[in-house]
């Protein structure tokens, strides 16, 4: 980093998260004149453009890549059309211990007066509520499963190399062809395709709109900039932001940028889950990089220092805040722009060039909360370059995390992908696989399934709400075997993913009718090509996901009540249940026995791991195939985000020993602490997983500093990830820190703030978590050499 | 509690040959268990112990365990072989080490055998003292010799170790003329075989060695006290962790004065 870097970077991370009422306001005033006027799509493109053309500009001094999501770093939107915030939801954003925004008496002013009166029933979240039916309403308070989209847009997806080839005029050119190709005489939704159309024009020439007053405002500063230097950069600013993004970008300064205009449109817009991400950043930016070099106005430290401001901005990008449920499933700051590295090209050669390893420098140096960054390895991708990716693991930082290319691949083609668009995808948010610019491949919620279990356990009935949840699937006492007993988790199962399936059918449609995205839409084949929203299916593929939290909580519970009640029968399932039904108390020896007699996932041990297998492919055969409403069908994947804790706040104890209330295990990973046989011994259990009909696991290690010193330890790191990808494994990230400086973390935040660790599939700070989170992590097995 | 009871079959050990229960009752087990209430807990009499294993067995903690097991060839080729796909990546294979494990070199040669069979990297990790025979019948199936050296001098080797040191360098002799792989491994135990003499007694001895230059010095460590309170043994009175006679980079620097690859650790 240099001076300038430096000082973006640390404003960055001393600017204070707040909340911006200026979208809002402006958005409650536009629909104010405008709704009823225009049909959907053109009122969300026009409500859109109305957003570029009157909020705050803001340039900071020293920046080069410009454009912020709110009036200044930090300054977070809302967006009350989705989910309109109460006073009480305010304070507490502005009051709570965790992830908190400071909301001022403006804003609060602004809310009562302004937004709340016109939105209060009007926001699609409260209208996704009243059309949810009971049974999906109570599963959802009780924990069975969750559904940001009654707070955030579906968003999921990246971006491809179009943007670089293409400008918004070029887009504009496209869309007019698309629109005098519509038939209006045989395609009875000619009308409809040609409104989409029309909003993607609109939201064309917005962001065009946009970037063109980010030069007028640079040339305004320029114009008062006395020194030389400066005025210089706010001039080339001022070109920069003139050509792009109606033009496609000419150098590597104008991609940079192009990229930016179009990530911040597409979180103005709507705020998407996982906001939008750059995808593989070193192939889009290697031809700009090797042109610039070539023609001599570009140098390796000038392309390291745009490339550090770029970085810095993604930074400067809290979420939107959530509140309640899907606050409790992903209690983090991080709004998951992802950066890829390495990866295969389309034509599937290997993609490692000079800017891989200039953004692993970057990453290495600037160690900031966001962007979150990722490798994506193939078996041509070189060892120089995975073992530059592990010098920067060791450091700590709980990035880049690690990806197999090859798995992901193979998940596209079985999913249908065609071979080209699956080797240009990859993954993003924590761990999901998508083919970049052209699917939509939306998480709909996570889904609790021990506690399903818990369900099966208890006839249906939900001890912590007490109400009957699920259907009768018989008293556990009755059953003869354990067969019986996975039966009636499977019926628990199947009653409780019709029914997340259904809501997700509803919310889906509200969304498609109500909440079109179109500059989302222009950017992703192949909406405008079909002349459909990215929300209505539009895109290439139109995926939709549920993600299973707790597969190693399940099969250690699995494993114990096999082995104890029904092979060796150790105790009954009455007094099992009993046991469970008191947290264990005076049954202290009862749950001895289920901690450390039981086998164990992650272990290697079939004892185990066999019923991983059959949970799997229960989970997997009820979901995978099953179609969405958008033409495309549902996959699963395995993740958790911050979700396992919350959904073990929702549970009582469980037959693997697990106290009431305690987080789940995260991701595939063994029950923290579990796993007893080292690191091989938990990648062999991963590995029996089938990893390629997933779309997404997430694997979480934690080694200590002294395992990875040295320079065989560089190697033995890289061996290890290269032999769990040859054994099918999706991902894997590596937490680098002991547990004694995670509790001195603890105990003196202030003198630990920088700390960063791997939390899911992302890094965050680790006195920002909750401390249940904080719990987790330290629990989370260290393989010392010391075990 | 020892040695008659009957307890139930819950090992945690997935490696461990399950035991055929002996009777079980209609009633849960755990009943069984549960008339020795966690207040009165059931008592151990070492004295009159048989290696039953009813205590581990019973303890639901995990608190006793098992040190040691009998294991067949096939047994242990099975678990080592489970870790395959790392050791084809990393390089890596398999390391033989004790103990001594000579002492069971029958079980060490078949299981050496297994190994170059499947195509696995062996190294064994040595004193070096056993019959001649016994060392070169593994010749052929061993990569690498990890090779200790401690004392030089047969007295103080005798006083230490209640063995002369004669046979351990015939032997590296041997292994040395036939062109084994080894490294020498030279355990630094400060004020004992530290001094200059010891030390340059080791650094002559392998440079006139034809085939073996690297030697590894291992500094101190007390990972072994912890074994010793667990056999019930008391701290012996010696010399063992006092003060060094030579700082360890002088130390190193001799022994590359004699042409040596040095190396720390490992």
């Amino acid at each position: 980093m240099n001076a300038r870097t430096r000082h973006l970077r640390a404003e960055s991370l001393e600017a204070t998260p707040t909340i911006s009422t200026e979208r809002a306001e402006l958005l409650t005033k536009f629909y104010q004149d405008n709704q009823g006027k225009h049909s959907t799509p053109v009122l969300r493109a026009l409500g859109f453009r109305y957003l570029c053309e009157h909020k705050t500009i803001h340039i900071g001094p020293g920046e080069l890549i410009v454009g912020e999501r709110g009036p200044e770093p930090k300054a977070t939107p809302t967006f009350p059309e989705l989910t309109c915030h109460s006073l009480e939801d305010l304070r507490i954003l502005n009051s709570r211990e965790k992830t908190s925004y400071s909301v001022s008496d403006e804003v609060l002013q602004q809310y009562e007066e302004l937004i709340i009166p016109f939105w209060q029933g009007r926001s699609l979240r409260d209208r996704i509520f009243e059309q949810l039916p009971a049974d999906w309403r109570n599963a959802y308070t009780a924990g069975i499963f969750t559904e940001f989209m009654e707070q955030r847009a579906p968003g999921h997806t990246v971006a491809d190399g179009k943007i670089y080839r293409k400008g918004m005029l070029d887009f504009k050119t496209d869309i007019r062809y698309a629109i005098s190709d519509l038939d209006f005489r045989e395609d009875p939704f000619a009308t409809r395709r040609r409104e989409q159309l029309r909003a993607m024009e609109i939201a064309a020439d917005a962001v065009i709109l946009f970037a063109q007053r980010h030069a007028d405002h640079a040339r305004e500063l320029a114009r008062s900039q006395t020194d030389p230097t400066r005025r210089a950069e706010l001039e080339k600013i001022v070109e920069v932001c003139t050509r792009v993004p109606a033009h496609a970008p000419r150098d590597f300064w104008e991609a940079l940028q192009m990229y930016w205009f179009c990530h911040l449109a597409v979180i103005t817009e709507l705020n998407g889950w996982d906001a939008f991400s750059p995808g593989h950043l070193d192939q889009h930016l290697e031809p700009f990089y090797q042109d610039g070099l070539a023609q001599g106005n570009l140098t390796r430290e000038t392309a390291k220092e745009l490339v550090e401001c770029f970085f810095i901005k993604f930074n400067n990008h809290p979420a939107p805040p959530k509140v309640g449920v899907t606050a409790a499933e992903s209690g983090t700051y991080t709004d998951f722009a992802n950066i890829s590295l390495a990866g295969q090209r389309r034509n599937g050669s290997d993609a490692v060039n000079e800017v891989s390893y200039l953004l692993l420098e970057i990453i290495d140096e600037m160690h900031l909360l966001q962007p979150s960054t990722n490798v994506q390895i193939s078996r041509k991708t070189p060892e120089r370059f995975l073992l530059a990716a592990c010098e920067v693991i060791r450091k700590g930082y709980g990035f880049p995390s690690v990806f197999n290319s090859d798995t992901v691949v193979e998940e596209f083609l079985r999913q249908g992908k065609s071979i080209e668009d699956a080797r240009e995808g990859g993954t993003s948010g924590c761990v999901e696989a998508g083919a970049f610019g052209k699917e939509a491949y939306i998480l709909t919620g996570y889904f609790n399934l021990p506690k399903i279990l818990e369900l099966a356990l208890n006839d249906g009935h939900d001890p912590r709400t007490g109400k009957q949840l699920g259907p009768q699937t018989g008293d556990p006492c009755d059953f003869d075997t354990f067969a019986e007993l996975f039966a009636a988790w499977q019926s628990q199962l199947h009653h409780f993913l019709d029914i997340k399936i259904r809501g997700n059918q509803i919310i889906e449609q509200l969304y498609a009718e109500n909440m079109p995205a179109p500059f989302l839409s222009l950017i992703t084949d192949d909406c405008v090509a079909k002349g459909m929203d990215y929300n209505e299916g539009g895109a290439r593929y139109n995926t939709s996901y549920i993600q299973g939290v707790g597969i190693g909580t399940l099969t250690d519970c699995f494993a114990a009540i096999n082995k104890h009640v029904y092979v060796e029968q150790t105790f009954t399932m009455a007094e099992l249940l009993n046991a469970l039904a008191t947290d264990f108390q005076d049954a202290e020896l009862l749950r001895q026995i289920l901690l450390n007699k039981s086998p164990k996932w992650g272990n290697d041990d079939d004892a185990a791991d066999t019923l991983m297998k059959k949970a799997f492919d229960t989970y997997f055969n009820a979901v995978d195939g099953r179609p969405n409403t958008r033409g495309g069908c549902y996959h699963i994947n395995m993740l958790p985000t911050t979700c396992h804790v919350y959904f073990g706040s929702v549970m009582g104890a469980s037959p693997d020993g697990r106290r009431a209330g305690t987080s789940l295990s995260e991701g595939i990973s063994p029950v923290q602490g579990m796993d007893q046989l080292g690191p091989t011994a938990v990648m062999l259990s991963a590995a029996k997983m089938d990893h390629v009909k997933t779309g997404g696991t997430l694997l979480n290690m934690k080694f200590t500093p002294e395992v990875l010193a040295g320079e065989t330890s560089l190697t033995k790191l890289a061996g290890l990830i290269r032999a769990y990808f040859q054994l099918g494994g999706h991902h894997v990230q590596f937490n680098v820190i002991s547990t004694e400086a995670l509790r001195q973390a603890q105990a003196e935040p202030d003198a630990h703030r920088g700390l960063i660790v791997r939390v899911a599939g992302y890094s965050d700070y680790f006195c920002d978590l909750s401390v249940a989170l904080q719990e987790e992590i330290i629990t989370r097995t260290e393989h010392d050499l010391k075990g | 509690m020892c040695p008659q009871q009957t307890v139930t079959n819950g090992d945690f050990d997935p490696d461990r040959q399950a035991r055929s229960s002996t009777g079980r009752n209609e009633s849960s087990r755990l009943g069984t268990l549960m008339g020795s209430p966690l207040s009165d807990p059931p008592t151990v009499n070492s004295q009159q112990c048989l290696r039953c294993g009813s205590c581990v067995e019973a303890c639901p903690t995990g608190a006793r365990q098992w040190v040691g097991r009998t294991v067949t060839v096939v047994d242990l080729m099975t678990e080592v072989l489970r870790d395959r796909p790392f050791f084809e990546q990393s390089g890596g294979g398999v390391t033989f080490s004790g103990g001594e494990p000579l002492m069971q070199h029958e079980f060490l040669l078949a299981c050496m055998q297994v190994c170059r069979q499947e195509g696995l990297h062996t190294a064994l990790d040595t004193s070096g003292y056993a019959p001649q025979q016994q060392v070169m019948d593994l010749l052929e199936l061993t990569d690498l010799f990890l090779y200790d050296l401690k004392l030089m001098d047969d007295d103080r080797h005798r006083e230490h170790t209640g063995v002369s040191v004669q046979p351990i360098l015939a032997n590296l002799r041997a292994l040395d003329q036939a062109e084994a792989e080894i490294w020498v491994r030279l355990p630094i135990i400060p004020g004992l075989n530290d001094d200059e003499d010891n030390v340059a007694a080791i650094g002559n001895f392998i440079a006139d060695l034809s085939n073996t230059r690297r030697v590894h010095v291992l500094p101190f460590h007390e990972a072994g006290t912890n074994k010793k309170q667990r056999l019930g043994k008391r701290e012996r009175e010696s010399q063992s962790g006092s003060q060094p006679c030579v700082p360890l980079a002088r130390l190193l620097q001799r022994l590359r004065l004699h042409g040596l690859e040095v190396h720390v650790g490992g």
